[in-house]
């Protein structure tokens, strides 16, 4: 057999694992079920020698399976969705003679395509008996998915307030509406889930790696549409992405983050400053985290053209969501305005820099010294974030921060940032720093851009 | 009549564990269009499995008595396990022939365990390329 080009265990990873039943069965075990604190995985045979039986080890999530019971997925495509769920696979050589193994941690981009299924992989395994396979056709049929994230579902209505069109919206204004929304929420679960977990994970980049994984799961689905004015039924897919997170804290989260965006955002009073005000102490938001997660939706609210309606689920009354308030509205849409009012003010404080100026040789100095085109011999480190990445037209839905270094050498500066693990290095003349920041800015994300393409 | 590895399957308890008695038509993957007893080896024989050779099931060959099951099973494996197979066969398995009851999970797997029979080979139907 050949060579694993994976990460070498120390310990077979699921040796707890519990068998539910094996769903190819030839001679011996092909492809079996296996569940492991909670979660699925399939056991897949994939080559053998006279002592070793090798086998791919996956995770896959419960709707996963169902299609791979009921002949809607191939398993081809159940193990190429694995791998985009969950970031690692697992290869183990068992010899059960000597009940010994050697298992690799793996990605399913080194795995060598012999040893993955075919293209066709798609069989029906209806004829298993087994009563939880049974009650998965039942929980994930079609009606029942949908009557699911109904239950669920929050509701907007957006009618136009003037009656030309017999209330109804074209469909460019709709889509900038709904956009709003989605702005507004994808912000809010962004914001909330640094919040809660930035103190846990302290790991900068596992966190942003965690983040980039969950946030395709917040997706909201539109589960309902009335027309007339246009009313919506909106749901985060509990059903289907149930079991995707990694602990149950993570998976409470990804649970509880629609609710909260309602409660926080949806169903907020945009008329009472005061719980304006509650709602920003308890959740500690910063002016632009505000601005990021309230201005979309008073942009809503405060447009003449249309009345904006909300309603926590199907059986409730729609209620308008508006404001007069100035106070409230400057609060929450304008940059900066808690910074200067909260903040008491600060005493000016100086420290005396010294400053290194590139000066061509034969030529005057002029008076005039722009101090981003300076080199600081004591303040030689500086940090770079998401505003000087986006000031070049790169936005990203996560946090970054990159400690960079500073320094001289023969007439060069050199920049020096690491991020994810890689060092980037700039160098070039001293007398643009803001040139040299550009450069590194951009090489950073180039990276960034190659990483979450892969 | 003598069971095939009837020495090791005689030192098991209770082995083959019991039989349906009913004709049915069951199906085999096998590797050559006329089959040869290669196929027919039971998976206790194969080195890596040696330690199972006191298990009764590893003494029997998997059997499908729905032809589409036992495709299903050649459709689930990678290029590696499917290279030991080339065609699905039929057999027409009576009491006569040897003994055969529903294994495992999948109601329409069968273990079979054929009697001694110089004939064998004979009795198997090529019924089309996998």
């Amino acid at each position: 057999m050949e060579k694993i080009n994976g990460s070498l265990l120390s310990d077979y990873p699921f040796s707890n694992a519990e068998k539910v039943a094996d769903l190819l069965y030839y001679d011996e075990p092909i492809l079996s079920h296996y569940t492991f604190k909670g979660k699925n995985f399939l056991h897949y045979l994939i080559d053998f020698d006279d002592d070793l039986s090798r086998y791919l080890i996956f995770q896959i999530q419960e709707y996963e399976l169902y299609k791979l019971l009921y002949g809607i997925k191939s398993l081809r495509t159940i193990l190429e969705q694995s791998s985009k769920d969950f970031m690692f696979q697992y290869i183990a050589d068992f010899n059960f003679f000597n009940n010994t193994n050697i298992s690799y941690q793996i990605t399913l981009d080194v795995i060598q395509e012999k040893y993955l299924p075919n293209d066709d992989s798609i069989f029906q395994l209806a004829d298993i008996k087994n009563e939880y396979y049974n009650s998965l056709k039942f929980i994930y049929q079609e009606t029942y998915y949908i009557e699911q994230l109904r239950k669920k579902a929050y509701y907007l209505k957006f009618e136009p307030n003037n009656n030309h069109y017999d209330s109804s919206l074209g469909i460019l204004e709709l889509s900038n509406l709904l956009n709003l929304v989605s702005e507004s929420f994808r912000n809010f679960t962004r914001i909330d889930f640094y919040k809660s977990f930035k103190d846990k994970i302290t790991n900068k980049t596992k966190l942003n790696q965690l983040y980039n994984r969950l946030k395709e799961y917040t997706d909201s689905r539109a589960v309902e549409f009335n027309y007339g004015s246009f009313e919506v039924g909106i749901s985060i897919d509990k059903v289907l992405k149930k079991g995707v997170a990694d602990s149950k804290e993570i998976q409470y989260w990804l649970e509880d983050v629609e609710e909260k965006f309602k409660e926080n955002v949806l169903e907020v009073n945009y008329e009472d400053e005061e719980q304006i005000n509650s709602i920003i102490q308890e959740n500690n938001y910063t002016q632009s985290e505000l601005v990021e997660i309230y201005k979309p939706i008073l942009k809503i609210a405060q447009d003449s053209e249309h009345t904006f309606e909300y309603k926590g689920s199907k059986e409730k009354d729609f209620k308008k969501i508006k404001t007069n308030n100035k106070i409230v509205i400057e609060k929450l849409t304008k940059k900066d305005m808690l910074d200067n009012v909260d903040e008491p003010e600060k005493l000016q404080e100086f420290e005396y820099i010294n400053v290194i100026i590139p000066k061509e040789i034969g030529k005057t100095m002029t008076s005039k010294i722009k101090l981003e085109n300076t080199l600081f011999n004591i303040t030689n480190n500086f940090v770079l974030n998401n505003d000087n990445f986006s000031q070049y037209g790169f936005k990203y839905d996560y946090i970054i921060e990159i400690q960079v270094n500073l320094s001289s050498k023969e007439k060069q500066s050199i920049l020096n940032a690491t991020y994810d693990n890689i060092e980037f290095n700039v160098v070039g003349n001293m007398d643009n720093l803001k040139e040299l920041s550009k450069s590194l800015v951009l090489k950073i994300a180039e990276y960034i851009a190659n990483r979450d393409e892969a | 009549m003598t069971l095939c590895y009837n020495n090791e399957i005689s030192s098991i308890e209770s082995c083959p564990l019991s039989n349906d008695n009913s004709n049915i038509t069951l199906y085999r993957l096998i590797k050559n269009h006329i089959t040869c007893e290669e196929d027919l080896e039971p998976k206790a024989i194969n080195p890596r499995n040696r330690h199972l050779k006191h298990i009764c099931e590893a003494w029997g060959i998997s059997t499908y008595k729905d032809a589409n099951m036992a495709i299903a099973n050649y459709k689930g494996m990678n290029s590696v396990l499917r290279s030991r197979f080339s065609h699905l066969a039929s057999v027409s398995v009576d009491i006569s022939f040897g003994i055969k009851y529903q294994s495992g999970e999948n109601s329409h797997h069968y273990s079979l365990f054929p009697f001694v029979d110089e004939n064998i080979i004979s009795k198997f139907t090529t019924v089309s390329k996998l």
